[in-house]
């Protein structure tokens, strides 16, 4: 009798043992759990936080958003599209090269600026064999032959180096998203655009376009997928714009 | 037979090194992105996918999508704090609608383009020094003509595979884009957010 009740007694502390256990693992497993994503959870809240950038002509800017999306059905998809079916990728692809290689004051001057003196050399070596060997750029000898690679810098980015704040979100007709900061930046890169000081507004304005058309004819489908997938397609094009440009400035 | 036992077992130790080998590569964040992009690949492909309707196509593409990223934790990532105030059934709900429109984007999208001609670079896998196992696998994509950096974040499941949480294209992070908008919601019904999101895959 007093055996069989020690024995129910040790069986008791067993099972009361085990339970416990049980649950004190699950709890662990729990609570592991938690703490893995909120460590995940923090890093996309601290992401986030990075990427605020205020918005206060809202209404001005989602106006010309909706400009700019209808400009794009309207006139530079189609265009893009009737472009890319009669221009063979080997010509649009030197178009492209020969505006990358235009803009080379533009990305030389901002490495400058940000210290980067072996991106300012690069660059230079670039645009001289681009624009001898590679016939005024339409090749990219100096990447493809000597493996080189351009370092895309605007003066966005340069004020961004030295702590610049965005100060707030502004859509330009037919640009697109820019911020205070990035129009300033624009303003100041435009002086630097060799083109802007032909004495010839139409060719001006027409290379813009040839470019716009170009370089839209290799992304069409971008902006469309944007719009399918946003829930909404403004603050969707907002946070990409200040991602990238943050990703951007890092580099 | 004692001699016979002795025979196999130096065969059963080498196969067990070798098959142990093959699951140990197979398991590495970066062979699993290869992997499941390749069988994208030839999934879409094969004739008999490009033979069968829009909705199979989408039904097809929804599993293979829904056993490579994770989307209850993509789900949980892009509401951010509204994530608390949804119930179980309601975070079950979004994470199968949210799938189901990445999955019809992604569809739309690569079904324009021109599979020869898409190529993939693998650069390099950062692990993360972080308590869950994550591991970013840096990609370039190289589509006629383009080239476009894309980097994979993946999280090791309890099963030892790896599975993606979250994409980045040119730097910009997909969750995090829906996260900003799902920030301004705080205020909307978990209900209406799910509706919401239902009518973007309907439409």
């Amino acid at each position: 009798m007093k055996n069989s009740k020690v024995l129910i007694f040790f069986l008791l502390i067993t099972i009361v043992g085990c339970c416990s256990s049980v649950v004190s693992f699950s709890s662990i497993v729990f609570a592991a759990d938690e703490e893995e994503f909120s460590e995940l959870m923090d890093e996309y809240e601290e992401k986030n936080k990075q990427t605020r950038v205020a918005d206060p002509l809202y209404w001005c800017n989602y106006g010309v958003f909706k400009f700019n999306d209808k400009m794009y059905d309207w006139f530079i998809e189609p265009a893009a599209n009737g472009y890319k079916f009669v221009v063979p990728e080997g010509i649009r692809s030197c178009i492209g090269n020969f505006f990358t290689n235009l803009f080379f004051p533009i990305r030389f001057i901002n490495n400058f600026l940000q210290g980067d003196f072996r991106g300012a050399g690069t660059e230079a070596e670039i645009f001289f064999l681009n624009t001898t060997v590679g016939m005024l750029g339409i090749a990219q000898v100096a990447q493809e032959t000597f493996d080189l690679q351009i370092s895309d810098e605007d003066f966005g980015q340069t004020l961004g180096k030295y702590h610049v704040g965005e100060g707030f979100y502004i859509v330009w007709p037919f640009l697109g998203p820019s911020t205070l900061r990035d129009t300033f930046g624009m303003a100041g890169d435009s002086l630097f655009y060799p083109l802007n000081y032909l004495d010839a507004p139409e060719v001006v304005i027409g290379s813009k376009i040839l470019y716009t058309i170009n370089s839209t004819s290799y992304r069409i489908d971008d902006y469309n997928t944007l719009r399918k997938g946003a829930i909404d397609p403004y603050m969707a094009l907002k946070n990409g714009y200040i991602q990238q440009r943050i990703e951007k400035i890092k580099k | 037979m004692i001699k016979q036992k002795k025979y196999l077992l130096p065969i059963c130790l080498w196969v067990m090194i070798f098959t142990s080998l093959i699951c140990f590569a197979e398991t590495s964040p970066m062979n699993c992105v290869q992997k499941n992009f390749d069988e994208i690949v030839s999934i879409l492909k094969s004739p008999l996918f490009k033979n069968k309707t829009e909705k199979e196509q989408q039904n097809e593409m929804y599993e293979k999508l829904d056993s490579n990223f994770d989307f209850k934790i993509i789900s949980m990532l892009a509401l951010g704090r509204n994530w608390k105030r949804f119930s179980p059934g309601q975070r079950d709900e979004f994470a199968n609608y949210f799938s189901k429109l990445v999955t019809k984007v992604y569809l739309s999208k690569i079904r324009g383009e021109n599979l020869d001609g898409i190529k993939v670079d693998y650069v390099k896998t950062i692990d993360l020094k972080t308590k869950s196992r994550r591991s970013d696998v840096y990609t370039v994509l190289h589509n006629n003509g383009t080239k476009t950096p894309v980097v994979y974040r993946m999280m090791q499941t309890e099963s030892n595979d790896w599975k993606a949480y979250d994409i980045l294209v040119e730097g910009v992070s997909l969750i995090a884009n829906y996260r900003d908008t799902y920030r301004t919601k705080s205020m909307i019904p978990p209900e209406t957010i799910i509706k919401e999101l239902k009518a973007k895959v309907e439409k």
